[in-house]
């Protein structure tokens, strides 16, 4: 299988590694910016219709990072005791490790270190007294040589008119908060990205995903966040990393009393994957 | 209410630490023997850099204290101003009380304007942006961390210092007891790649709103950056090299024609002040302002 892997090249930190729900906001506020929000309904359609984005990975020079397949955790490789805890540990997997992992074949974990997360003072100067209040801010920062990548598959066009208008707006704007800190600006980079995948019809997704049936495997987490000054409720997504079986995932339309419909992204980005023969699970 | 978007200006150039520059790092472990106030570094590298926060913060507040001084000349001009008497609210205690500095954060006050109205119609809210209290107004300026230039990254790399130990002494008054304390700080001549960016979003505000950031950064040629500006500390120049203004055409079609460059090497604040409208002539005309 192969996708358009765009990479965003960090210019200074940010706040968290942005998933692609977030990723989806922001690509649909940047073509809102710079067309209409007429083109923001054809973007949501083009997607209903099949297009995809992952979350954001990180990479270092040319290896990229992929979330580690859920359906591996069920399998024992036998190996030392610090190994083992190691592969259980990590969170992401090189491509070809990713692609092991896929075929439930012995992988290798890597040792990361291409971002750290850190936390900031910054303070408050009282403009007459200059009396100062400090409170402490929490950034994602990355070596030099890395940085983050997302994935897209679906129709050229979408990816011409939409997606790369919007990467590039962004890329001097800003994904996530704090953009006027200069956090998450980037320059952005238009490559592809191969994945060898098994014929299986379970498939592992590369985006946070809100699914419409019971995944197979999953791990859920709670995410809120804000939308032009309103605050989104609270909503349960599957990981990166979880296993599903046909199952597309869903968008969210909520009326939050603005002028127009929030879309938020819960479609699957699915790579397939082999699950083990376990009872009970198939 | 409404919002547009024509392109957006991008300022470039490098900073220049005159004198030793101290922007404090929060201290995580106490050695004996060790700096009591470190620099903030980039955790991979290790190496100095001013945080788009520190430089935007500045130049806000420094800007807010020229607004505050001239507010009555400057009611015609910005009819939100015409709400605020100078000052601070800080005596009341309460905030939005009338006066100029009029929103609290911890035990600081600051000037943010309530609304996005108010902001909209307000020098210094429209160009560095409001978190009001019933609707915020996005900055419409970004300023992004001000990284060592990759001269002095060599410089670093040959095994010169960038950071200097300074013993600073505190003596009593009437016992002449020494009191000493170490300040880590950036020395002086280093220079760091400055890049902030401005959205251009209103045809009639943007020449006004640049040249409002650009007095702001000549007030800081003359003010301090970081800590301990009364002792010395944090003399900085912005040397600049150039700007490029990135119309919304190139954003759409990735087609450099629709980016105007401009250059303005080694120029400063003031001498891209004195030049304005001959600089930014071909921006004027591509964007039809009034």
């Amino acid at each position: 299988m192969e996708f358009r892997a765009i990479l965003l090249r960090p210019k200074g930190p940010l706040t968290e590694i942005p998933k692609a729900d977030t990723l989806f906001g922001a690509i649909a506020s940047a073509v809102a910016v710079l067309y209409d929000n007429k083109a923001v309904e054809k973007l949501v359609d083009a997607f209903k219709g099949g297009a995809r984005i992952s979350s954001a990975f990180p990479y270092f020079n040319d290896t990229f990072y992929l979330p580690k397949p859920l359906s591996v955790e069920l399998v024992d490789f036998g190996k030392e005791y610090g190994e083992a805890k190691r592969i259980r540990r990590a969170k992401y997997l090189d491509v070809r490790n990713f692609e092991r992992a896929l075929r439930l074949e012995p992988f290798e974990a890597p040792e990361m270190n291409v971002y750290e997360k850190v936390s900031i003072p910054r303070v408050v100067l009282d403009r007459v007294t200059n009396d100062s209040a400090l409170y402490f801010w929490d950034e994602v920062r990355f070596r030099e040589g890395a940085g983050l990548y997302f994935l897209y598959s679906g129709p050229d066009d979408v990816f011409r008119d939409y997606i790369e208008p919007a990467v590039r707006l962004l890329g001097d704007t800003g994904i996530g908060g704090k953009s006027t800190w200069g956090f998450g600006l980037f320059e952005p980079e238009f490559s592809k990205l191969k994945i060898d995948a098994p014929d299986s019809e379970y498939e592992v997704t590369l985006s946070n995903a809100l699914p419409t049936k019971k995944p197979v495997l999953w791990r859920i987490f709670r995410k809120g966040g804000w939308s032009f000054e309103r605050r989104k409720p609270k909503m349960t997504f599957i990981e990166e990393g979880s296993v599903v079986k046909n199952d597309p995932g869903r968008f969210e339309e909520l009326d939050l009393g603005l002028s127009f419909r929030v879309h938020i992204y819960g479609l699957t980005f699915p790579v397939p994957t082999l699950l083990p023969d376990m009872e009970g699970l198939k | 209410m409404d919002r547009r978007f024509y392109g957006k200006l991008v300022l470039r150039g490098k900073i220049r630490a005159v004198t030793g520059l101290h922007i404090g790092a929060q201290r995580e472990i106490s050695e004996i023997g060790g700096i009591d106030n470190p620099v903030i570094k980039d955790p991979h590298t290790g190496l100095p850099y001013i945080p788009g926060s520190s430089l935007k913060g500045r130049l806000r507040a420094l800007f807010e204290v020229l607004v505050n001084s001239q507010l009555n000349n400057l009611k015609a001009k910005y009819p939100s101003l015409s709400n605020y008497s100078p000052g601070s609210c800080r005596p009341q205690n309460q905030e939005n009380c009338g006066k100029f500095f009029n929103k609290r954060i911890n035990r600081g006050w600051i000037h943010v304007c309530p609304d996005y109205n108010t902001a909209l119609n307000c020098p210094v809210c429209r160009l560095f942006g409001a978190s009001g209290n019933d609707s915020n107004f996005p900055s419409r300026v970004i300023v992004r961390d001000a990284f060592l230039t990759k001269e002095w990254q060599d410089k670093w790399r040959a095994g010169e210092p960038l950071t200097e130990a300074k013993i600073e002494v505190g003596i009593d008054r009437v016992t002449s007891q020494a009191n000493p304390r170490t300040n880590e700080r950036v020395v002086a001549g280093a220079e760091f790649e400055f890049e902030i960016i401005y959205n251009v979003e209103d045809l009639n505000q943007w020449k006004d709103d640049v040249k409002n950031l650009l007095t702001a950064m000549a007030l800081l040629e003359d003010s301090y950056l970081g800590g301990s500006g009364s002792r010395g500390y944090g003399k900085v120049r912005f040397i600049f090299e150039g700007f490029e203004f990135r119309s919304a055409e190139y954003y759409k079609t990735g087609d450099k024609n629709h980016v105007i460059s401009i250059k303005a090497e080694n120029k400063s604040p003031g001498e891209i002040l004195g030049e304005f409208d001959g600089l930014f002539s071909e921006v004027e005309s591509k964007l039809g302002a009034r």
